[in-house]
């Protein structure tokens, strides 16, 4: 087990008033808050950010802590002082603490977060909610998906302090879900208390990137390369979909930019959106001199001045 | 590890899903007068007219669920939470528009 310094993941000198870690708790937990942050690490230092405002916030606590002396490193190999009596500071489900799992050293220096000197609740309860992300494919999102998830949970049952079940669940994905949409399994959330239901479990849906269509809430957008002939003349050309390749006809006269819409084939299963093909013009290149000799005729023949609105 | 998983159908919390004030108030574990005041504040709009017969899509649960954590983690209250909700969603909206606006320049992968 390695020692924790909350001091410092507070970033508090050790004499810290308690306006000073109010005030520093705040602030970080502004930066770190998992639903604000968007750096790598956040949850994780959110969580350190909770287990240290816990212990410092608290009188009894943070004299415990400090008791053990200045001298530890944070990481440094820790075992409790001999004398050291061990839980007793017990919080039960009510407090702000109960849906984090604290570090091994914060329960073994407070006891379990649940347990108040592993004594188990008897008040009948709700289970809590647990809350994760799952990045899924587009086609997924389109067509639906099954992903196996492993999941960990506190278990009450369990005699002991901290006691962790391990599952696995075969979820359904419906088709038509869109990122940012929330999914819902009911009753898979951390077990109830004392015969109390079992929590929910909730997974926020974000898409990995594909690498042709860009999705916009449940509109899809596709850049679709077309040569000058086919912009200027119009013609049929196949592109992809999320249902699969259609016919598109491109009209005559195109112009790079130009929108095309594919009415119902974005995401969304009731009220699906639609995917957008902007056009793009791409040249050939002048390499051969058969070449430079068309670009050099169209230069004579088709008199065309794309800046005429720039008046230059 | 349990070799067996269990096979579980997700519900996808979207505008097929609605709830009532009293499911709502269940699965946030809320107080009917906090869930009031998140409608009130127009963090939520229910269809109906009179409480009991509120309808909720199924959207609300996660602008609830994201709201009631930032009002307790940040220690905050109602109102700033829900400007912090609302202008996290503006901001996704802003990046996904961007990422799209860089596909379509070429400049974005």
């Amino acid at each position: 087990m390695q020692y924790k310094d909350y001091y410092k993941v507070m970033g508090l000198a050790r004499d810290a008033s308690a306006d000073e870690i109010k005030r520093a708790y705040r602030k970080l937990a502004r930066k770190y808050h998992p639903d604000v942050s968007r750096e790598a690490q956040a949850e994780e230092r959110f969580k350190e950010l909770g287990e240290a405002y816990e212990v410092l916030r608290d009188p009894q606590k943070r004299a415990a802590y400090d008791r053990l002396g200045s001298s530890w490193q944070s990481g440094q190999e820790f075992t409790p002082p001999p004398e050291w009596h061990g839980g007793g500071f017990g919080f039960g489900p009510d407090s702000e603490g109960a849906d984090h799992r604290f570090s091994d050293f914060f329960e073994t220096l407070f006891g379990h977060a649940f347990h108040s000197g592993a004594r188990p609740s008897t008040t009948m309860q709700r289970g809590q909610d647990q809350h994760s992300r799952i990045a899924i494919t587009l086609a997924e999102a389109y067509s639906g998906a099954t992903r196996t998830l492993h999941l960990t949970t506190p278990d009450w049952r369990v005699g002991g302090a901290g006691a962790q079940r391990e599952r696995k669940l075969q979820v359904r994905i419906p088709a038509g879900v869109v990122p940012g949409q929330q999914i819902r399994l009911a009753g898979q959330g951390s077990p109830g208390v004392a015969g109390g239901p079992a929590g929910d479990l909730y997974l926020d849906v974000a898409l990995q990137p594909h690498p042709l269509l860009q999705v916009e809430g449940r509109d899809v957008y596709l850049t679709l390369p077309i040569t000058p002939w086919e912009a200027a003349l119009g013609g049929q050309i196949t592109v992809p979909t999320l249902g699969g390749q259609v016919d598109v006809r491109i009209p005559a006269g195109s112009q790079s930019g130009q929108k095309l819409r594919l009415k119902g084939r974005g995401l969304g299963s009731a009220n699906p959106g639609d995917q957008y093909i902007v056009l793009q013009i791409l040249t050939p290149p002048a390499t051969t001199a058969a070449a430079r000799e068309t670009y050099e005729r169209m230069a004579r023949e088709l008199p065309f001045n794309p800046r005429s609105h720039m008046e230059v | 590890m349990p070799d067996q998983a269990t096979a579980v159908t997700a519900t996808v919390l979207d505008d097929n899903v609605t709830f009532s004030l009293a499911q709502l108030c269940e699965l946030l574990g809320l107080d009917r007068d906090d869930l009031v005041a998140c409608v009130q504040e127009g963090l939520v709009e229910p269809r109906g007219i009179q409480p009991q017969t509120w309808s909720f899509p199924g959207q609300a649960l996660k602008r609830l669920h994201q709201a009631l954590r930032l009002k307790q983690d940040l220690e905050i209250d109602l109102g700033g939470a829900i400007l912090a909700v609302e202008l996290l969603e503006e901001a996704e909206r802003l990046r996904m528009r961007i990422r799209t606006l860089e596909m379509l320049l070429g400049t974005g992968r």
